[in-house]
């Protein structure tokens, strides 16, 4: 199945400072996949190189295995982008900045922008520039849907939202993914808002992928085992991070272990105690021939 | 597209427009002012400049001496368009991030470029063509105004100014349309480039008045062969002979005609040298005489005003192409 998005070596630099640099992923097709990643480590980048809003570097992108050149039209009718400024004509009125949609895509869904707007009780005439925080998102949003996107791309959507906006922005997103079958590709520096929310998630850590797969093989492939701090450890897993206490022990680890040691007891991570673990690797021991592959939801075994 | 770029733009473009149709009110009106007194035989008779019923007719519409301050704001205003147009074209959705939204729609860099440039710039050329003939037809009521440069009282009416002068030239006839183009292409290309509305306003307003003094100073006067009037007698001055209906360029020396092949140097040098070399009149005149250099003053006669007015439109048209295109290339090449 081809991936919804491809990067292959993908670099993008600003002047001397990569913002990314040597970024090679996918995307799977289907679902919600979450991107995570410290400040820094190159998600905006990557979803606007991914939007073709910027011109790569090094490297290229693929959108459903077309690639995206920033003059080009062929990927704009299948890509939704939210940016993270969420910038819109201020001076405009709501329902114009329906009809702007309206006139520049092809494929505009006017009932269901509609729909949405009349949900969120948006008033149609005030000035876009006006309305609250969350407002300006949920129209910035209703935009990018209403386009009827196959992927959309959506840069730290919920952040600096209030709870209540937050979960109206993510009711009408989840609708959406759920009705059209939509691929959705975001992004975000809090575990913990991506996890009800996505199905595979991606750990990036200064442009380089950590570790990719769904949320429930990460979890299944993840454990925590602790023992004692001296004296044998349990073989043939993958320690992503240690820590050292007293007389103890404390593995993140991924794979099962082999026999079993009578000492050592295990447990499930959460899916923070596993990103955290991935993020505070020191990077020197990446390796780009082993990053480490787990299934993604939706992928054919 | 061009009903987002017209949304967009709108709220100016109708200032803007509100602004020239108040300058054009006021142009008629004075135009007419100075038609009237005109047609006054009172006024027009030299002898008789500060009789009561001249005096009367210029009072009725005392606009008489605002002739300078419309001709300043005539001279000023394709500035002003690069400033509030050109410069924040690009730079300004730039700055607003607001590109990223506009480029992730489904239509290409290209159509968003050309569907602003052509919405804002027509309408922009169109009303600098309205007012260009408004103001055609103003100036030739006032400092065009044949045989009526005299003072009334504190009014000096007629500026002596003629229509080929650097003056009125600029707002009449075909240029100002062309430097209106000119100006917004500068602002778009340096908004373009820099990214930046407020460095793009100061460099448009900066790149601007260059140019047009270089015109003026440098390019204008031999944009079209100036004539020469030739004047040996250096104690009337040099521009004697040039008519009053030119455009003076000042003193200047050539070859007498058929003999300028002879030497490498300039007329102006070999004068120079002359000059240098005899500090008294006669024998000054003597060394230019046997040169073959003549003295005088080159002027543009007002014959040449339209052959001007095309190439330098055709100049500034061209430039205006360029700095668009300029522009445009930055728009397709750059991250948003």
């Amino acid at each position: 199945m081809t991936p919804a998005l491809e990067a292959i070596g993908l670099g993008r630099r600003y002047g001397t400072k990569w913002g990314l640099r040597d970024c090679t992923l996918n995307v799977p097709a289907g679902g919600i996949t979450g991107l995570v990643g410290p400040n820094g480590a190159g998600k905006s980048t990557l979803l606007r190189l991914a939007a073709g809003l910027s011109r790569p570097t090094t490297g290229s992108v693929l959108v459903f295995g077309q690639e995206v050149r920033p003059n080009g039209t062929a990927h704009l009718g299948k890509l939704g982008y939210f940016d993270q400024l969420r910038p819109l004509y201020g001076s405009l009125r709501v329902e114009e900045m329906l009809t702007v949609g309206r006139r520049l895509n092809p494929a505009w869904d006017d009932a269901a922008a509609d729909a949405w707007l009349t949900d969120l009780a948006i008033p149609r005439r005030q000035k876009v520039g006006k309305l609250s925080l969350g407002q300006q998102a949920q129209v910035a949003l209703t935009v990018c849907m209403a386009k009827r996107p196959d992927l959309l791309l959506l840069d730290e959507p919920v952040a600096s939202l209030d709870p209540l906006a937050r979960r109206q922005l993510l009711e009408i997103l989840m609708g959406t993914v759920a009705e059209r079958g939509t691929t959705v590709f975001l992004s975000s520096h809090i575990v913990s808002e991506l996890e009800p929310l996505c199905d595979n998630l991606i750990i990036l850590s200064a442009s380089q992928v950590q570790i990719t797969g769904s949320i429930d093989s990460l979890l299944a492939d993840h454990r925590i085992l602790i023992g004692p701090r001296d004296g044998p450890r349990p073989t043939g897993v993958e320690v992503v991070s240690s820590r050292e206490t007293g007389r103890q022990a404390s593995l993140l680890v991924r794979g099962e272990p082999e026999g079993r040691l009578s000492d050592w007891r295990e447990a499930a991570p959460s899916l923070d105690e596993i990103v955290l673990a991935y993020l505070a690797r020191p990077l020197h021991e990446y390796d780009e021939r082993a990053v480490p592959k787990v299934a993604h939801e939706g992928d054919e075994q | 597209m061009i009903w987002l770029a017209w949304r967009r733009h709108r709220l100016l473009l109708l200032l803007f427009a509100g602004g020239i149709a108040a300058l054009i009110l006021w142009m008629l009106l004075e135009g007419h002012a100075f038609e009237l007194a005109q047609r006054n035989s009172a006024c027009t008779s030299a002898a008789q400049p500060g009789t009561p019923p001249c005096t009367a007719v210029l009072g009725r519409l005392s606009l008489a001496n605002q002739a300078f301050a419309i001709n300043l704001l005539l001279l000023l205003l394709p500035c002003l368009v690069g400033v509030v147009f050109g410069a924040p074209l690009v730079a300004g959705e730039l700055e607003h991030k607001t590109n990223r939204l506009a480029w992730t729609q489904g239509i290409s860099r290209t159509r968003w470029f050309v569907s602003k440039c052509l919405v804002v710039g027509l309408i922009l050329v169109g009303l600098a063509a309205l007012l260009a003939v408004v103001a055609q037809w103003w100036s030739s009521h006032t400092f065009d105004a044949q045989g009526f440069s005299l003072d009334v009282g504190h009014l000096h009416l007629g500026t002596g100014e003629t229509r080929i002068g650097p003056q009125y030239f600029a707002i009449t006839g075909i240029v100002p349309v062309a430097y209106t183009l000119f100006a917004f292409g500068l602002g778009a290309a340096l908004g373009a480039f820099v990214r930046r509305t407020s460095w793009a306003i100061v460099g448009t307003v900066v790149g601007y008045t260059a140019v047009a003094l270089l015109m003026v100073l440098v390019v204008r006067p031999s944009l079209v062969p100036p004539s020469f009037s030739a004047n040996q007698n250096f104690n009337s001055g040099f521009s004697v002979g040039v008519p009053t209906s030119a455009w003076d360029l000042g003193e200047g020396f050539r070859f007498a005609p058929g003999t300028h092949t002879r030497s490498g140097a300039s007329a102006g040098a070999i004068a120079q040298t002359c000059q240098d070399r005899n500090n008294m009149y006669a024998p000054y005149l003597r060394c230019l005489v046997k040169h073959d250099v003549q003295a005088g003053a080159f002027f543009q006669p007002a014959k040449n005003y339209w052959a001007l007015q095309w190439r330098e439109a055709t100049i500034y048209v061209a430039a205006s192409i360029v700095l668009l295109g300029v522009a445009y290339w930055a728009v397709r090449r750059w991250r948003a």
